[in-house]
């Protein structure tokens, strides 16, 4: 079975290397990791993942507009985009299925595991 | 025994004097200008000398009249002289000691008898007085009493009778204990009462009809000449306007204290809430920056649990404890992001029950762990409520979670919804116009019944302060209640704990919805 390839783009360096561990762990997944937002769709282009998880407020750039990049590229427009953000707590956002800017979104922190699961639902098979 | 009364000297009024200076004077003129004509006037003057004398007797007794007629003696001695050197016809000597004789007699009888009869000016006075008091004691609006010493009522004016429901006539005669309650009515004690000079108190008394009145009584024994008492005189005043008054203003000022009490805590809990509203945008910052890390370490625990073998069981225990500690930090912190920003809420017209439902939902997992039966009991046709459906939802999930940690050892959960018509028929100008509106008030309740333990009294008024929690420490972040009662006020609605008579806890949630008809 292919690997999925999963582009995560988050400015700390220390969740994406983490996170890129234990998704790679499993065996399921190829994993870039890119943490300046403003080269997320340069490097997005570059490797054609299979879903982006993209965090959603970043010290150069926010995720919102980093979407909109890769939803108006002609490449990129059908990959699907999770965030990942630390900003909203589903209590605020209102649980479960509920999402930002039509993506779904997890919030930091999120069990590795929920991620995976994430990626699973919503990466085209 | 006859009261001996001391008068003092009638005062001479003035035309009394002149006639007398005149009657003394015309004597001794008459016999200077006409010189010769003594004999034939001597006895008219003699009786004009004689006024003073009679006047000075009526007005000041028998010691006035000596005076006078001591003085009148010297006057015709003087003339009846002089008579002589001028060489005039003059009257015999022994008729002039004769009449001055007959003259002396008469001046002291007018003398002793004006000192002996009653003076009619003197009487005149005394019941002009009389009426003067009398009608002042008619006329005022302080009751007034006068008894024997048995306790007669001698005399009452017309304000005591009417305070009292009686007429003058009926309490003639009467005790005064007929005013006292039954339980007052003391006999008057002769002996005390000499020692008594005045003495105020405030009392109760009795109505003709039997309704009692609050006083205020200020007694004096009245005396005689000799000193002797012989009577109580009683002032009565009716102070129950002045009690209202009175209790008016304590209510007032206790109120006024409470008010103030009220004022001063509601401006410490502004002060309390502007520190947590500055502590809640602090947290917020700080959120974000915990929350990378947050998951940075849980992303490592997961990986390293996956990798400890089934042999490592301190190691599997310590990850799991680190899996703990970072939950419980992200719980802290998730609260106080809440906490933080309530603000931000969307209110649409909605129905109440599926948000219940959904919030039910969402604890299904609690309700199974924790062996709790739920009731539904939700009402039919309830009306729209104005309110944010996810941040009533949120308020539900921790009610109902709270509810389920409440109850370890399992229980029932009551959630029960209705509507109440709170005020039917108020009108109210609308202003501007005289078009006069129905309002309605419909109140939409929600009740979440449980079974556990409840809330100690003391702690009851605590429960919605910040991080005020009842569970174990690491169990409750102690922002649940706060952020549901921020959430619950910005609704304008109440939310109210109340400890169940059969056990465990009530919260009633209402929510007012206000329906122009």
């Amino acid at each position: 079975m292919d690997k999925k390839r999963i582009l995560l783009v988050d400015d700390e360096a220390v969740v994406t290397r983490t996170l890129q561990l234990y998704l790679e762990d499993t065996d399921k997944f190829e994993v870039r990791a890119e943490n300046e937002g403003s080269r997320a769709v340069e490097a997005a282009r570059a490797f054609k993942p299979d879903l982006i998880m993209l965090d959603l407020v970043m010290a150069d750039t926010d995720g919102a507009t980093v979407a909109e990049e890769i939803r108006n590229d002609p490449d990129l427009k059908d990959t699907p985009i999770v965030f990942l953000t630390a900003l909203v707590s589903e209590a605020e956002v209102g649980p479960g299925g509920t999402t930002i800017g039509g993506n779904p979104f997890l919030a930091k922190p999120v069990d590795p595991d929920k991620v995976i699961e994430c990626i699973e639902k919503y990466v085209r098979p | 025994m006859r009261n001996t009364i001391d008068f003092p000297p009638r005062p001479v009024p003035p035309r009394a004097l002149v006639i007398s200076i005149c009657a003394l004077a015309v004597p001794v003129i008459g016999t200077l200008l006409f010189p010769g004509s003594l004999g034939e006037y001597q006895v008219m003057l003699w009786l004009l000398a004689l006024i003073p004398a009679f006047l000075l007797a009526y007005y000041r007794g028998w010691r006035g009249a000596t005076v006078a007629l001591g003085l009148g003696m010297v006057v015709l001695a003087v003339t009846h002289v002089l008579g002589h050197l001028l060489g005039q016809n003059v009257q015999d000597w022994p008729l002039f000691v004769i009449v001055v004789t007959a003259y002396v007699i008469i001046s002291l009888g007018i003398g002793w008898l004006s000192q002996m009869l009653p003076d009619l000016t003197e009487h005149k006075l005394a019941v002009i007085a009389r009426r003067q008091m009398r009608t002042a004691l008619e006329t005022m609006q302080v009751g007034v009493a006068i008894t024997d010493l048995e306790g007669r009522i001698i005399y009452v004016n017309p304000a005591e009778a009417r305070i009292h429901g009686f007429s003058v006539e009926e309490l003639r005669g009467e005790d005064l204990g007929v005013f006292a309650p039954s339980s007052k009515r003391n006999p008057i004690n002769r002996e005390r009462l000499e020692e008594f000079s005045s003495w105020k108190r405030e009392s109760v008394n009795v109505r003709k009809d039997g309704s009692t009145f609050p006083v205020r009584l200020c007694s004096d024994v009245v005396r005689n000449i000799d000193g002797e008492t012989i009577g109580i005189v009683t002032t009565c005043e009716d102070i129950t306007e002045r009690k209202l008054a009175a209790d008016q203003l304590r209510q007032t000022s206790s109120a006024l204290r409470k008010s103030r009490g009220d004022l001063q805590s509601t401006q410490l809990k502004l002060a309390e809430v502007e520190k947590l509203e500055s502590v809640g945008r602090l947290a917020a910052g700080v959120a974000h920056e915990v929350k990378n890390p947050l998951m940075v370490l849980l992303t490592g625990v997961k990986y390293l649990s996956k990798h400890v073998t089934d042999d490592d069981e301190r190691e599997r225990l310590l990850l799991a404890d680190m899996r703990e500690a970072i939950d419980r930090a992200d719980r802290v912190i998730t609260g106080l992001l809440d906490f933080s920003r309530p603000h931000q809420i969307e209110m649409r017209l909605v129905q109440l029950n599926p948000i219940v439902e959904r919030a039910i939902t969402l604890v299904r997992h609690d309700l199974v762990r924790f062996h709790v039966v739920i009731h539904e009991e939700f009402g039919d046709d309830l009306p729209l409520v104005s309110l944010d459906p996810f941040k009533i939802q949120q308020v539900l999930v921790n009610l109902l979670t709270n509810a389920c940690h409440a109850m370890p050892d399992g229980g029932t959960l009551t959630v029960r919804t209705y509507a109440t018509q709170l005020q039917d028929n108020v009108y109210r100008t609308d202003s501007g116009d005289s078009v006069l509106r129905r309002l309605e008030t419909t109140e939409v309740v929600l009740e979440v019944d449980d079974t556990g333990t409840g809330i100690p009294e003391k702690d009851l008024g605590k429960i919605f302060d910040p991080f005020f929690t009842t569970k174990p420490v690491g169990k409750g972040t102690g922002l649940g209640m706060a952020v549901s009662w921020q959430i619950i006020e910005m609704h304008g609605a109440t939310i109210e704990l109340q400890n169940r008579d059969e056990g465990g806890l009530r919260v009633t949630i209402t929510f007012t919805s206000h329906l122009g008809v």
